[in-house]
């Protein structure tokens, strides 16, 4: 593939790289807010599985417009983030009491007005399962928010718009009165990603938050809830206007009204994804050798530059010895 | 009581989960279970156990088998006599999280669940009490991919668990401890998610796959089989081989089996050693993988739906190559190197040495090697090569001298001819049957020669050739063909050309040019075979595509029908297996590798390193079924024989697609025959049994560069479009065996073909969406094609049947965002077009072939109105009458989950909305398929649930729409991205295509009613 062609799949994709965003998901929270307003009159706010922070990004760039006092931050995510300015960091887990106690401490005992995640599992392919892990996770964020939030704010999480989200919308109706699923432009048409708009929090009157055990989705106590009337679903409403760019459409690089186009590198490339070793070994063409677990992976690495001459004579001995 | 009877028909998904059991396979596809009898590799049960959701395990002991998936188990007695086989349900269980595991303890009385978010469960099914279950909490509450469990009761029991933390945690869930229970172990090292786990008592190990795609093998030390809390564990083995992620893994005695993302089936030693790797990279995904002990089989369940036998016979293939020796003496008298070799059908080697000396022997067998010859004038330079008959073989010099040895009937006993056919170097000798030898002397002269009767001594001539001048003027490979009692000889030379010349009726003197060039059809690096079978002329090169050629006698011409890609770019054999069944090998090269790849089976049947392409080697099939192959490296002989049916098992269920469908039509007046476009850039033609039930045959079409979005039959033409705004004509015949054939007769790209100078005055990143023909006569050679695209336009073409090309006329940027789906409808014989976008606007423009000659037809639609507020997934339309007056009713699905009905009112010039009917919560997801016809409307969604509703249209002063939900029911497809409703007999045929296909079929009256059930 091209250096470029990413750039002209994907409008969304190019525009984040010139404007200096982390991830085209900036584009997302923007459209969102522009629909829903949901960063008005906003003192507190976390962003849950923040990395790596584009969405920290437009909340520092909206609410710190006039001055970082008018608002703060904190961004959580288990692995570590370049840091932004205005945000305050902090690594780790969402399902430990710890972690929401520290968020607390660091809005110095005020509660937060809006919680925002736009977590995802690395998706099997297996729609049905990952569409459960991301539900899990939804509902880990929403459990940590039972702990933060303020009566009356509100929650923005990415869902997957899959078979079974009636059952998680059931249990988000429990603690939001208006739950609406939006769908940015900058989302593309048809993926599986959608994002629920979860405002007015008012739990339920006994409920008390408990980080001791999981909130888990429903399940479908009949056949009815299954398939048929019965099922609850919520008012979905499309975001980003008419005169914004569809992420679906092809653009020429060349956009009318901007800068003339150049190749940028991306703003953040991965960090060592888990494949990293397995790349390597691939590399050096020692792949379905005999690796010693014993030794460290630096030792490997250096062991197995030497022996790549040999690795030619080895297959075939693989093949020819009985 | 349904209003509706709606029957599953046929499914293919991914199959996440295989078992073996005794003789049987069990395989879980989605929510069916299937049982195929090992015996007869037939389907012999098909039962549906979860509806909504997969099957994602099945543990069976002795007569009992346990089936899970998602938040479900239950538990099955299971009886197999000699005509029937029973499961009977006896206990069923919903818990509240997903399950990942579980297993059988206590004599079968009880049974351990371990949840996602690690949990362990004990459930007394037998108990006739209430729910009789119990649950243990481990102190370590992420959320888990993987489980297994082992140990006979529920105080001595295990459970590993793989977190989505990268760790494999141990605990013991019967621990007398109060509340949380505490993690034994932490086993690190993985570096991503624990995808599955498998635990094998005998050699106490704990086998896991994972993200980071390795599998690592777990020693646990245990000083007593109970003693969990003295055990230490340590990590014994790393497996790197995988290219992409590792699913699943099962230890067989000393091996462990893995599979994975990148479609390798991996056979491991425990030393960590990759024994054996099978590729099935045309069935996706390898999800599940078990082994049958009673018939040393593996067992593997694909991305595409399909099952697959495969060999556990490494064994025997370990060592599969030999070094072939001479005697001892022969050594000392002949010191001189092989350098080429052909096999012979006694199953001897030929082989001629640097010095011009041909030895002959069995490849096993020392002591039979023999000098049959010694020539100088073969030294240095010498060509050799094989009749088809494998009985004669013939030599060639750089100064025209051709030796031909025949005989090799029983045994190596054979006769000579010699002839100098040339006065130079012979460039090329190729056999074109038992008896005629094409030869190619300087500047491309061909002359074909037979052999004389028996008794005879000399060869004649009967045809002389000239071969069209190129940089390297020889031919590859050649073939004679009768068509309507007319002889032709075809040529594929050097510079991947192909070349047609026809016979005269009697030879002359001078060179005939050639009649018809495919130029540079295979590429620069030339043509490798080419071979006719069943009628079909297949042509291979080393540019990796196999393509089927057919020749018109009367135009002299040649044309392709179909091209097929295979794995490797360097294909040059091509062998039957039999003359009946069509089944082909395709012998290839893949960097040091010869790959044999099964049409049949479309996979790698077999891999040798023999050191790469460039080299002297033969391979045949034996009579006696065997594979054989012979090949020179470093100056020696290596031999290798594989019995076909060791590398080949059946194939338990056909798959479709490895990846997602994207759309789907169905052949006109083949209501069992479907179309479908996928991810992966392939056209499938599917044909069914009758009855829908099952898939009898599939035709993949892989010319295309990227994925396939769009498929729009139009007579006997259909019409392929997708990624790299590339689009593609084809037509579909009936062959001799009433089996449908399809042939391509145009590729365009909208920049201009590859490779053009020019610079592209359209993206060539655009992807084509949809595609729609206006109806015209079945004779008409031109069609009219509007295609929407994905830079906002709608493009107006014509095909020239005739001419075979396709011309563009005009473009539409009414949308101006990616245009979704077109539509043509016939309103009082005048031809309308429908098109929706992801601007969420539907539009009407009035279409004909007349607008192909004024454009300003195509600037702007007649009506538009915005009718969803995003994307329009789906649309589909019917005419009704309201009044004196017509009215065209549209059906639309979008993206904001809504169904919509619209009522229009459509005049000379324009058109508006009389009535609109909505539903926003019937689906929970994305509409992407909607169908529309009397008074039915079906909808489908990304949530995968199939609606049926009734609709009308009531004449009142203000006409109102209006529109009953009648039923619901859920696909095992996800993913839903297209739907296609068609009338067979008296059912109606509902088919959803995405990650996978699903047909339901509704039974129907004459007068196209659903029958309803009461």
């Amino acid at each position: 593939m091209g250096k470029t062609s990413k750039d002209k799949r994907d409008v969304y994709y190019r525009l984040a790289k010139e404007e200096g965003w982390r991830a085209r998901s900036a584009f997302k929270l923007m459209q969102i807010d522009d629909e829903f307003k949901l960063l008005e009159g906003v003192k507190n706010v976390v962003d849950l599985c923040a990395a790596p922070g584009s969405w920290s990004q437009v909340l520092a760039k909206r609410l710190h417009k006039d001055g970082f006092d008018n608002a703060k931050i904190v961004a959580v995510d288990l692995q570590a983030m370049a840091p932004l300015k205005g945000v305050i960091q902090l690594q780790g887990d969402i399902t430990q009491v710890s972690t929401a106690n520290s968020i607390i401490d660091h809005f110095k005992g005020e509660s937060a007005d809006l919680v925002v995640c736009d977590g995802a599992p690395d998706v099997t392919g297996l729609h049905e399962m990952d569409e459960y892990i991301q539900a899990q996770l939804l509902l880990a964020a929403l459990n940590i928010t039972t702990h933060i939030l303020k009566p009356g704010g509100a929650f923005l999480a990415k869902i997957f718009r899959g078979k079974d989200i009636t059952l998680l919308y059931s249990q988000l109706k429990l603690f939001f009165p208006n739950v609406t699923v939006t769908k940015p432009l900058s989302s593309r048409n048809s993926s599986i990603e959608s994002f629920v708009v979860c405002q007015n929090y008012s739990p339920p009157s006994d409920y008390v938050p408990n980080m001791s055990n999981p909130l888990l989705d429903h399940k479908y106590t009949d056949w009815n809830e299954l398939t048929g009337s019965n099922r609850i679903i919520v008012p979905f409403l499309a975001c980003g206007d008419l005169s914004a760019y569809d992420s679906d459409t092809n653009y020429p690089l060349e956009l009318e009204g901007r800068q003339p186009y150049v190749y940028r590198p991306p703003v953040q490339s991965p960090i060592s994804p888990p494949y990293e070793e397995s790349v390597h070994l691939k590399k050096c063409k020692a792949l379905g050798l005999c690796v010693d677990s014993a030794s460290s992976s630096e030792d490997q690495k250096d062991s197995i530059h030497s022996t790549t001459e040999e690795v030619a004579k080895i297959h075939l001995d693989a093949s020819s010895s009985s | 009581m349904d209003l509706v009877s709606v029957r599953n028909s046929f499914l293919c998904t991914d199959v996440v989960c295989v078992k073996c059991y005794r003789s049987f396979v069990f395989a879980g596809v989605g929510g069916f279970l299937k049982v195929f009898d090992l015996n007869s590799n037939r389907c012999v049960k098909e039962l549906e156990i979860f509806k909504g959701h997969k099957i994602y395990g099945i543990a069976p002991s002795e007569d009992h088998i346990i089936i899970f998936g998602s938040k479900s188990v239950k538990i099955f007695l299971f009886k197999a006599n000699e005509n029937d086989i029973s499961l009977k349900c006896l206990a069923n269980l919903t818990l509240e999280d997903w399950i990942l595991a579980v297993h059988w303890i206590s004599s079968l009385t009880q049974i351990i669940l371990v949840t996602a978010h690690n949990v362990a469960w004990v459930w007394s099914w037998k108990s006739n009490s209430n729910l009789d279950l119990k649950r243990s909490d481990c102190h370590e509450k992420c959320i888990l991919y993987s489980a297994t469990i082992c140990g006979n009761d529920w105080s001595s029991c295990v459970v590993f668990a793989g977190t989505v933390f990268r760790e494999i945690v141990l605990w013991l869930p019967g621990g007398n401890i109060q509340g949380d229970q505490p993690v034994l172990h932490r086993l690190e090292g993985h570096n991503g998610v624990i995808f599955s786990l498998i635990w094998d008592w005998e050699s106490s190990s704990l086998c896991s796959t994972s993200d980071d795609r390795s599998i690592r093998l777990w020693n646990i030390d245990l000083p007593d089989k109970t003693d969990w809390k003295r055990s230490a564990v340590s990590c014994s083995q790393i497996f790197y081989g995988h290219s992409a992620r590792v699913w699943r893994s099962i230890i067989i005695q000393d091996f462990i089996v893995s599979v994975g993302e990148d479609c390798q089936v991996c056979v491991w030693s425990r030393k960590g050693k990759l024994l054996q790797s099978l590729e099935r990279s045309s069935s996706g995904c390898q999800w599940s993988v078990d082994f049958s002990s009673e018939h040393q089989l593996l067992v593997t369940g694909a991305g595409d739906g399909s099952i697959q036998l495969l060999p556990f016979s490494f064994h025997a293939t370990s060592s599969s190559i030999h070094q072939v020796f001479f005697k001892n003496d022969l050594v000392k008298s002949s010191p001189s190197k092989p350098r080429k070799l052909v096999l012979l059908s006694v199953g001897c080697i030929a082989t001629v040495t640097e010095d011009g000396t041909v030895l002959c022997g069995y490849p096993t067998n020392p002591s039979t090697w023999a000098v049959i010859c010694k020539d100088d004038r073969f030294s240095n330079y010498c060509l050799l090569s094989v009749a088809p008959n494998r009985k004669k073989f013939s030599l060639a010099s750089l100064k025209g001298h051709v030796l031909i040895k025949q005989g090799f009937v029983t045994n190596m006993e054979h006769s000579t001819l010699e002839q100098k056919l040339e006065d130079g170097k012979i460039w090329s000798l190729l056999w074109l049957s038992s008896d005629q030898l094409l030869v190619c002397g300087d500047e491309g002269r061909l002359s074909i020669w037979q052999l004389p009767q028996k008794g005879g001594v000399n060869l004649i001539c009967v045809g002389r050739f000239l071969l069209p001048r190129s940089r390297e003027r020889w031919p590859t490979c050649a073939t004679v063909v009768h068509r309507d009692g007319k002889r032709f000889l075809l040529c594929g030379d050097r510079c991947g050309s192909l070349h047609l010349f026809s016979f005269q009726m009697s030879a002359s003197q001078q060179h005939l040019p050639a009649d018809h060039s495919l130029s540079k059809l295979h590429g620069k690096l030339g043509s490798t075979n080419i071979l006719e079978i069943d009628h079909q002329i297949l042509s291979t090169g080393r540019d990796g595509i196999v393509r089927t050629i057919t020749i018109d006698s009367k135009s002299l011409q040649m044309s392709v029908m179909s091209n097929d890609k295979m794995i490797v770019d360097w294909v040059c054999a091509i062998l039957p297996v039999s003359s009946i069944s069509h089944h082909l090998l395709f012998v290839g090269f893949k960097e040091t590798n010869m790959i044999v790849w099964s049409s049949k089976e479309r996979r790698t049947i077999f891999q040798l390193d023999c050191g790469g392409g460039h080299r002297s080697w033969d391979c045949i099939i034996s009579n006696s079924k065997k594979l054989e192959i012979v090949f020179v490296r470093e100056k020696y002989i290596y031999y290798s024989s594989q019995s076909l049916e060791a590398l080949m098992k059946p194939t338990l269920q056909q798959g479709i697609s490895s990846r997602e469908l994207n759309c789907i039509s169905v052949l006109p007046n083949h209501s069992s025959s479907i179309l479908l476009g996928g991810e992966d850039g392939s056209v499938y033609l599917c044909n069914f049994l009758e009855d829908l039930s099952r898939l009898k045959n599939k035709i993949t079409l892989t010319s295309h560069i990227s994925s396939v979005r769009c498929v729009c039959v139009h007579n006997k033409f259909f019409f392929t479009a997708g990624g790299r705004a590339q689009l593609k004509a084809w037509c579909v015949e009936v062959g001799l065996e009433n089996e449908i054939l399809c042939a391509e007769l145009a590729s365009h790209m909208l920049k201009g073909e590859r490779n053009s100078r020019s610079p592209p005055s359209v993206d060539p990143e655009m992807r084509y969406m949809t595609l729609i023909t206006i109806p015209s006569f079945e004779d008409d050679p031109v069609v009219y094609v509007v295609s929407g695209c994905s830079d906002g336009a709608l493009r107006w073409m014509t095909f020239d049947s005739t001419k075979k090309t396709f011309k563009l006329f005009g473009e539409s940027m009414f949308h101006g965002k990616c245009v979704l789906k077109l539509l043509t409808v016939l309103i009082e014989e005048r031809t309308f077009l429908v098109s929706t976008a992801t601007d969420g606007r539907i539009a009407l423009w009035n279409v004909g072939p007349d607008m192909f000659y004024c454009s300003e037809m195509l600037k702007e639609p007649v009506f538009s109105h915005k009718c969803h507020q995003s994307g329009v997934n789906s649309i589909q339309s019917t005419i009704c009458s309201c009044g004196e007056k017509t009215v065209l009713v549209l059906a639309s699905g979008g993206d904001d989950n809504c169904v919509v009905l619209s009522a229009l009112n459509v005049g000379q010039k324009d058109a508006y909305l009389i009535a609109k009917w909505c539903s926003s919560s019937a689906h929970a997801a994305q509409v992407t398929g909607v169908w529309l016809s009397g008074q039915w409307l079906i909808s489908t969604s990304i949530d995968q649930r199939l609606t049926i509703w009734s609709w009308c249209l009531l004449q009142a002063q203000t006409p109102e729409l209006k529109c009953n939900f009648l039923y619901q029911t859920i696909s095992s497809v996800p993913d839903i991205q297209d739907l296609q409703v068609w009338q067979k007999g008296n059912l109606l045929c509902v088919c959803v295509v995405g990650k996978g296909v699903q047909i339901f079929t509704i039974p129907i009256n004459n007068e196209f009613q659903i029958t309803e059930t009461s």
